[in-house]
């Protein structure tokens, strides 16, 4: 059995393992209100995790089975999840978890750290604009927010898409390499928590865009500058892609 | 070639960014945009295609890039989508120029017939995931397009969850293969998968496992039984959309088995597995269709039989029949139900049922003049059809009953000719030998050129003899199996026959009694299957919220 080492355990803490997420979860589905600093901590987490964790630690078959667990948890967890925000730390929960599988010597750790936590820092700003639109991010207080808010809708559906690794997202490659250098067992039980994660993303902007479009004097769009913002971010991601997928080929 | 290649995937792209940047207040100029381009594409489609056919081809990749494939199925399948799509773009013009949301739909179907052209072309495993999953993923927006629609909502969700059910096993399908052989480059991985078949992992056989997973992400692709319930509830989806699923997505199934064909050299259990889950679909599909009264429904269940079909032929060895059958369903089911939703359209505007020739001749039923008699009938429908399919296949090529796949096709086109005579024959008319010659004459027609192109269609996708019939033996089974077994078919279907022979004789006969309206009543219920899968989602979602009050802390 892997000592618990202080290295381990705060390695436990960055990329979340039940129940060591409650801190992550605490912090950002309930605690930070700040849109930027919930954003920066989306970034920094996972990657101070894949540093904490380094190249040479050997990960137990116990440890393995552990995160996959907590990573499917989370996944459950996020299909009545409403609230944007928790459904963020609940995402990153599960997704981060998933890090201590992947292999540095195939894929780069900090990448793929950014690639999962890039769209969540995005969700966080766009679950933002929709809080001061409305008074909050939350599934079903309103619907129809394509028909009126068609640029936060994108935006959300974007991030929301790119946020579970859909491709052409850089997540999608992140996965990818993750099932195509693990056993077919760890392999399976990912792309179960990959589903999961989709169903949830599918039920959270149905609930967004569904029902009543609400009666309230029209709010306004995303801004321009906000918008061009958020683009700019998605095609760095779509970038960031490109370099997972070159990766992915190198390794095969 | 590798630019037109390029360019093929590319026009889309181009055509969908085109479209989202199409100025706002004129929505109808996106539409002409994708249209114009979608004919581009259909255009470089042909040309590949024809530099495909005139080129002499040896079954290896006419491509410098390790990324797309230049094959004769990959140019074959990109001039389907992209004929389908040009036929689907053109529809839509007018038929969604009501919708609020014209452009995005436009920029929907360029998305996916891109990802489509992808799927078909890429060389490489990675890239073929890509396209597989994207598909799922934007099939799923252009279903649920009516947001009004809170069953349309549902519905796409349910397709796009079945999707990705049947994304899982072709990854890990993939993550075998590159273990294995190393490579993610298709035409490689085929090279030393013929050096090495016998390769295992952890105690499995790589080949016979990714085969099978591979066949298991067909099923869901292709709308097999217990994957099979997103296809006939989908129909709340724009009526173009229906079109294009029904006549190129769902058709997924049958490419991917013949993309990893060489595979399935080394996995006859696999494809005797695909068989019997395709005549089951098959079965199942037909029985259900019979009893919608929805006729968009009633067309998705006749979908899924047909897939039930085309897996079949895939587990009888004849790959390339699969990709022949493909084509004519889509092209067939495209056009009915873009037909069909402009006959919604129109009985949504006059309270008649729409008459017309057709209706009048099904419905308003002519009396009879003189009818042949039951023995002539019944003569003339077993022994035609036999002719018929005996002398175009000998004519192709006379050694094809050796093969156990032919033997059970033709056995398979037999039933199949006669039934169609049968009810022909049931049909009022008012001159049943008219009507008799005619569909001789048809079926003369069909058989003939079915057999013709479906024949072209091996040589030209499997130029190698020897891969075909490889392919054969390994979908063959031991012969005393094999013959008892189309002794068994042979008796179901007799049966069957007399069943509904002795029915129609006797108006209140077997049809109302206790067991056919058991089985009535249960099949009108779908066998419950969708009920099953919406009970599984609804206890998810209560454990859901229970796991979120009892670790709120966590």
């Amino acid at each position: 059995m892997t000592e618990l080492t202080p290295r381990l355990v705060m390695a436990l803490l960055f990329l979340p393992v039940f129940p060591f997420s409650a801190l992550f979860v605490q912090l950002l589905g309930r605690r930070i209100q700040s849109a930027p600093i919930r954003a920066a901590l989306f970034l920094l987490w996972p990657l101070a995790g894949v540093i904490l964790l380094g190249s040479a630690l050997a990960i137990p078959d116990w440890l393995r089975i552990w995160v996959l667990l907590s990573a499917l948890l989370y996944a459950v967890r996020l299909l009545a999840t409403r609230d944007l925000r928790l459904w963020s730390a609940y995402l990153g929960a599960s997704a981060y978890s998933m890090l201590w599988l992947l292999r540095p010597e195939f894929t780069s750790g900090w990448q793929s750290a950014l690639s999962l936590g890039a769209p969540l820092a995005l969700m966080a700003i766009v679950g933002d604009a929709l809080e001061q639109r409305f008074g909050a991010a939350y599934g079903g207080l309103y619907g129809g927010l394509h028909l009126h808010q068609p640029r936060l809708a994108g935006s959300l559906t974007l991030t929301t898409l790119a946020a579970v690794a859909s491709p052409v997202f850089p997540g999608f490659f992140v996965l990818t390499g993750i099932v195509l250098h693990t056993d077919p067992g760890i392999a399976t039980g990912i792309l179960f928590v990959w589903i999961l994660w989709t169903w949830a993303a599918v039920v959270l902007l149905q609930s967004f865009m569904f029902g009543r479009p609400q009666s309230l004097p029209a709010v306004t769009d995303l801004p321009d500058k906000s918008l061009y913002g958020l683009v700019a971010s998605l095609a760095a991601l779509l970038l960031v892609s490109l370099a997972l997928f070159t990766t992915l080929l190198q390794g095969g | 070639m590798d630019v037109l290649l390029l360019l093929l995937i590319s026009l889309p792209l181009v055509s969908a960014g085109a479209v989202r940047l199409a100025p706002a207040g004129a929505p109808l100029r996106a539409g002409k945009i994708s249209a114009t381009f979608s004919v581009l594409t259909a255009l470089a489609a042909a040309v590949l295609f024809a530099g495909q056919l005139f080129e002499h081809h040896s079954g290896a990749p006419q491509t410098s890039q390790t990324l797309l494939l230049l094959d004769p199925l990959g140019t074959l399948m990109a001039l389907v989508i992209a004929a389908i799509s040009l036929v689907v773009h053109i529809y839509s013009l007018r038929y969604m120029a009501e919708e609020p949301r014209y452009a995005h739909f436009f920029m929907l179907l360029d998305l996916m017939t891109a990802s489509l052209i992808l799927m078909v072309t890429a060389g490489n495993l990675i890239l073929l995931l890509v396209a597989w999953h994207l598909i799922g993923v934007l099939l799923y927006f252009l279903l649920g397009f009516e947001t009004r629609s809170r069953s349309a909502q549902r519905y796409a969700l349910w397709t796009l969850l079945t999707y990705r059910l049947g994304d899982i096993p072709i990854v890990i399908a993939v993550a075998l293969l590159y273990h294995a052989y190393g490579t993610l480059y298709l035409p490689h991985l085929f090279e030393l998968v013929r050096d090495n078949p016998s390769i295992t992992t952890e105690g499995l056989p790589v080949v016979m496992t990714a085969s099978a997973l591979i066949v298991l992400s067909a099923f869901a692709r292709s709308a097999q039984f217990l994957l099979h319930t997103w296809l006939p509830y989908t129909m709340e989806g724009p009526t173009p959309v229906s079109a294009l699923m029904h006549a190129g997505i769902v058709n997924a199934g049958a490419f991917i088995i013949n993309r990893f064909a060489p595979l399935f050299i080394d996995a006859g259990p696999v494809l005797h597995w695909a068989f019997f889950v395709g005549l089951f679909t098959a079965i199942i599909g037909s029985m259900l269709m019979l009893i919608q009264n929805d006729i968009k429904k009633s067309l998705g269940y006749s979908t899924m039989g047909q897939m039930g079909f085309m897996i079949m032929e895939c587990g009888l060895g004849a790959f390339s029949l699969a990709i022949f059958h493909l084509i004519a369903h889509g092209l067939f089911k495209g056009t009915l139900f873009l037909s069909s939703g402009s006959v919604i359209g129109r009985a949504r505007h006059s309270d008649d049922v729409p008459k017309n020739s057709v209706y009048t001749f099904v419905v308003e039923r002519q009396p009879s003049a003189s009818k042949p008699s039951w023995l002539t009938m019944a003569l003339l429908t077993v022994a035609t059809p036999a002719l018929l399919l005996g002398f175009a296949h000998w004519f192709v090529s006379n050694d094809i009953l050796q093969e156990q796949g032919a033997v059970i096709l033709l056995f398979f086109g037999w039933m199949t000719g006669a039934q169609l005579l049968y009810s022909i024959h049931r049909m009022e008319t008012a001159d049943p030998w008219r009507m008799i010659a005619l569909a001789v004459f048809s079926l003369l027609i069909i058989v003939v050129g079915y057999t013709l192109i479906s024949y072209a269609f091996g040589v030209f996708l499997y130029p190698d003899e020897a891969m075909r019939l490889a392919i054969y033996h390994a979908a063959g089974i031991t012969q005393p199996f094999f013959y008892t077994l189309v002794g068994l078919a042979a008796l179901v279907i007799f049966a069957g026959w007399l069943l509904v022979y002795r029915s129609d004789r006797h108006d209140n006969g077997p049809r109302n009694g206790a067991v056919w309206l058991s089985a009535y009543t249960h099949l009108s219920r779908e066998l419950y299957i969708s009920d099953f899968y919406s009970l599984f989602g609804r206890t998810l979602f209560r454990v859901s919220a229970r796991l979120n009050r009892w670790l709120r802390w966590l």
